[in-house]
Order: structure tokens, then sequence, then C-alpha cells
């Protein structure tokens, strides 16, 4: 387990200091002159351009400055806001608790809805409980969020007025209306993990429910619940846990559209304004913060996928 | 029964195709999920070649007097904001979210196919470095891969489509590896070998061949996925741009509408989910019958 978790972590600063490079490139390669940019207007005083080069370093080999940029990030320090002069850090602080609310709001609702869906449909495999689970998971899969969100505004905000359409209220402020703008993002973005995980974990408890220790564990006069939940359905969540981690990807797709529908102030709707207003800092920093989270969450999901099977811990000391 | 297999008998007796394709084709006619899928995305694709013919309006005409009317005889699906109508700019959309399925698909495999050979082929460092390298490149969220694209070289379908089909060479790498090692354990590729045929024509001609149903499982799971990924970039803008007509675009202007003109915001969304149904039905068809071996991936 330790061979495996040092060997995993080397992995990981392998693909970090790739990733971090790319994203370097990228910007190098981003169109405009960051001394025009940060002079602040074109046809500055070629000295005061000069002026500038020299401060920040700007005429330094590119490996020098890879450096110097990724010195500075490892630290936390990942420049100021071209548009507004903040701190990328204090922006990235600032909105990254939203996305972080949403992320998991949206997770527990998946785990919540996904999973009984699918243990159900997976003990009546065959019959209409399973047909109609799986209607609702394929659409799930089908609909796009961005579409459902579109509809679900329509529909709950505008027609029946039962929730705010948009916007976002910090907890800190009123933890109800946090909460009443948060319901529908959540549904959004958690809709369709909720039928990744559905589909998942019917499968493999359709194959759970046909092995021999079900068998085994019905003959020796378990309750119908135990052997349900407490046999077929716990061995099937490792195959679930693998979709989820396979699912991160689009969850963060997922919340940079939901974000922009519902008007909340996260991490998506920086890096979308950052874009569009060229904010290159910003964009190099909060892209290196999601590969970081990414590599880092997926780590966990492999890690936690061990613990989980005995089996494949097995299988890796065999190897 | 008997007729199905009769059907494609006749293009094994000419050649055209193996035995085994044969048969796997007329299983495939048989299946209702197939002939259903096969229509659909066949209708799709029709709508795409055909749009200027089938579309009522030119996409890009205003008529400042029907501004955001509802549907009716004149109009279909309504008007939207700079009275477009909006039936034909949802036939013209299909283009674009056809050429973004495919395109992907393209980008995807043309750099999947040297790299996953090679890989498979060579085996030893080369091996080592390009899997690597697929590590590396699955540590990249797609979005994130899109956000670079846009900000590098700006907002539009091609880059878009460029990076969604990026973002799906390390899954379609890896299967070309692990096919091409079984493969090149084949007798014929063996004694080909032994006989000094160059690794370039034994790739080209015994083991590219054999990927074929790979392949074609693989564009059938692109595809659909290509075609909400391009919805979703150009929703967020940073795919195809107005006035250009883009399930996506139009979903994205709609939503400043919502109350005025709530029909604007019904039919993209419902084209993009059937497009994406379709072309799912198909492929999982295709899957059934190419590839008993495939998991799904999205």
């Amino acid at each position: 387990m330790l061979r495996f978790l040092l060997r995993r972590l080397g992995e990981s600063a392998v693909a970090l200091f790739l990733a971090s490079v790319v994203v370097f490139v990228a910007a190098q390669a981003m169109p405009g002159d960051p001394a025009q940019t940060i002079a602040g207007f074109e046809g500055a005083d070629p000295a005061v351009l000069q002026a500038i080069r020299d401060r920040y370093g700007l005429d330094a080999p590119v490996h020098v400055q890879y450096f110097r940029w990724i010195t500075l990030a490892l630290q936390g320090d990942f420049g100021n806001s071209l548009r507004t002069n903040h701190t990328v850090s204090g922006l990235i602080l600032q909105t990254l608790p939203v996305t972080i609310q949403l992320a998991v709001m949206s997770l527990a609702f998946a785990i919540f809805i996904g999973l009984p869906l699918g243990a159900i449909a997976a003990y009546y495999h065959g019959r209409w409980p399973d047909y109609g689970a799986n209607v609702v998971a394929t659409l799930g899969l089908a609909v796009p969020n961005f579409w459902l969100g579109l509809m679900l505004i329509l529909l709950v905000a505008v027609n029946l007025r039962w929730l705010p359409a948009s916007g976002y209220i910090p907890p800190t402020e009123s933890i109800l209306g946090n909460l009443e703008r948060m319901i529908l993002p959540t549904i959004v973005l958690g809709t369709g993990f909720a039928a990744a995980i559905m589909r998942q974990l019917r499968s493999t408890m359709i194959e759970a429910l046909g092995s021999d220790y079900v068998r085994t564990a019905r003959a020796k006069g378990l309750t119908e619940k135990t052997v349900v939940i407490g046999h077929a359905m716990r061995n099937s969540l490792v195959a679930v846990v693998t979709v989820m981690g396979l699912q991160l990807g689009l969850m963060i797709s997922g919340a940079v559209v939901t974000e922009r529908i519902f008007v909340l102030p996260g991490f998506g709707r920086l890096i979308i304004d950052a874009v569009f207003s060229r904010d290159y800092p910003v964009i190099t920093g909060v892209v290196l913060v999601v590969a970081t989270a990414y590599l880092l969450i997926n780590l966990g999901v492999d890690l936690l996928y061990r613990v989980l099977d005995p089996r494949v811990r097995l299988d890796q000391r065999e190897v | 029964m008997q007729d199905g297999s009769n059907r494609f008998g006749l293009l094994s007796a000419v050649g055209i195709l193996g035995e085994r394709n044969s048969q796997m084709l007329s299983e495939f006619a048989r299946s209702t999920q197939a002939q259903v899928g096969a229509i659909l995305s066949l209708t799709f694709i029709a709508i795409a070649v055909f749009a200027p013919l089938l579309a009522p309006y030119a996409a890009h005409v205003s008529d400042f007097d029907e501004i955001l009317q509802g549907p009716s005889a004149a109009y279909p699906l309504g008007t939207d904001e700079l009275g477009r109508d909006q039936l034909s700019r949802l036939i013209l959309a299909t283009r674009v979210s056809m050429q973004a399925g495919v395109m992907a698909t393209g980008v995807a495999i043309a750099i999947a196919i040297p790299l996953g050979l090679l890989a498979g082929y060579l085996g030893g460092w080369l091996d080592r470095a390009i899997m690597r390298l697929v590590d590396v490149a699955l540590a990249f969220p797609f979005l994130v891969l899109a956000v670079l694209m846009a900000a590098v070289f700006g907002p539009s379908l091609w880059n878009a489509t460029f990076a969604i089909g990026l973002s799906q060479v390390p899954y379609v790498v890896r299967i070309l590896r692990a096919e091409t090692l079984s493969i090149a354990q084949e007798e014929y590729v063996a004694s080909a070998r032994v006989s000094g045929v160059p690794t370039t024509t034994i790739l080209r001609r015994h083991v590219l061949p054999n990927l074929m149903n790979t392949l074609i499982v693989q564009a059938t799971i692109i595809i659909p996925s290509a075609i909400i990924a391009e919805a979703v970039l150009s929703f967020l803008g940073l795919g195809v741009q107005p006035p250009t007509p883009s399930w996506g675009v139009m979903l994205s202007s709609s939503q400043g509408l919502i109350t005025e003109a709530p029909w604007l915001v019904w039919a993209p969304g419902l084209a993009i989910a059937a497009a994406t149904i379709s072309f799912n039905l198909l492929g999982d068809a295709l899957r059934d019958v190419l590839d008993p071996k495939t998991v799904g991936r999205r």
C-alpha cells in the first residue's frame, strides 16, 4: 500500500509538472504583449515599456520566466488580475467556496437519488420498476444539463414562482436565502451524476444478486434486507466509486455551465469572464488550481477504491 | 430472419464484405434499436446536408416587424429577438452540430491512430513515453483544455471542436494500443515480420484493417458526446459565435428572454437531446454487434 501510494504520488507530481508547463506555454502563446497590458494602454513610451520588462523580468529566457512563475505559484502567488488588480489567489479564495458548496450538494443529491434508484432497478430486474428507473436514467444522461437548467427556471421560477431564478446569497448572510438559490443549481448539476450512479449500481448489483455469495447468504436465512443492502449493494459500491471518479471531469464543466445559468459567483464564472476579458494571470492561475484539484481528487478516488475493495489490494501485492 | 442475411450475403459474394462482416451486418439490421437509431441518425445527417433547402427562411435575415412572435403558421417555432425564424435557425444549426461530431471524431482518431499503433506494436520506451503522455492528458479536464484553446486561439467552432477531439485522444489511444498488442501476437503478423515486411507496411496492411471495428465503435461514442460538448461550449461563448446559428448559441440567447419568449427555450434543447439519443441508440446497437466487450464511457 505504501509503495503504491508513493508511486501514485510520484506520478501525480510528474503530471502536475507537465500540466504547469502546458499552462505556461499557453500563457506565453496568448495574444498581446504583457508589457503593453501592464502599462494599461497602447503606444506607451518605449522607455516605460522597457522599465516594465526589466521589472517583471519579461526579457529573461523562457525557462527562467517559467521558474519564477512556478515558484511564486507554489507559494500561492499567481499575480494580479489585469482587469481589477485584485490578487488572483484572492479571487480564487473568494469564488471557490461557492463552487465547492455546489459540488458537494450535487454529489449528495446524486447519491441520494442514484443509489436507491439503482438498487430498486436491480432488485426488480426486468420488471416495471427497472424499466421506469432506466427511462429516468437515460433521460437524465441525454438531456443537456444547461437545458435542464433553463427548463427548471422556466417552470419553477418563472411560472410557479416557487424559487428565485438566479443570484447568490452567502450562507453567512442568510442560510435560507442561500439554500433557496442553490436548490435548482444542485438539481441541474446532480442529475447527470445520479443517472450515472444509478446505471452503474444497477448493472453491478444485478450481477451480485445472481452470485454464489448472495445465494449462500439467503440460504443462511439472513433477512432479505441484510442480503440486498448488506451484501449485494455493499459489494457493488466499489464500482460506483469508480464511476464517480470518472465523472469528475464532467463535474468541472458541469459546474461552469451551472454557474453561468444561475449567475453564481463561483470558479466557473471567474474563468469564463477571464477568457473574455483576456485576463491571463487569472486564466493561468485558475487552470493550474483546477488541474491540481483534479489530480488530487483522482488520487483520492484511487486510494478510496483500494481501501473499499480488498481484492484490488491483493492484486497489488501480488504484482 | 433468412431475409436479413441474404441481403448482405450478396455483398459478401461479390467480395465487398467478408463472411463475418456480412453476418454481423445482418444481425445489426435485424435489431429494432439499430433500425430506429440508424433512421434517426441519418435523418439528422440529411437535415444537416440539405439544411438550406429545408429551412423556410434564411437564417440571418431579420424581420423587424416580427420580433419575438410566438409559434404561428408562418413561424412554426416563433421568432427570436431579431425577428429571425426559429425553425430555420434550428435546421441550419444542425449543420454545426453534425460538423462538430464528425470533426471531433476525425481529430481524435487521426491523432490516436499513430500513437496507439506505435505504442502497441513497438513497445519499449516509446510505449512508456506515449502512455505517460496519455496519463498527463487525462489530468486535463476537457473544459480546461477548451478554455486554454479559446484563450490562445480565440473562440471558434474549429477550436472548440479541436479541443473536444483532443480530449478524446487518450481514451482512443489506450484502446488502440491494447488491440494492437493482441493483433501483434497473431501468426500472420509474425510471419510478415520475419519475411522482412517493413513495419509501416505491417501496420498499414495487417494491423490497421483489423482495428476498423474498434474505430467505428469509438466514433459512435465520440459523436454524441461531441454534439453535447459543442453545444456546451457555444452556450458558454467558447465555441460558435453569433450570428451563426448553433443550438448552444440559441439556448444562450434565449436565457435572457425566458419570461418574454419561453418558446425559444424548448426547441434547441429538444434538438440536442434528440440528436444525442439517436446517435447513442445507433452506437449501442453497433457496439453490441461489433464489440461485445466494450464498456460504456462518457
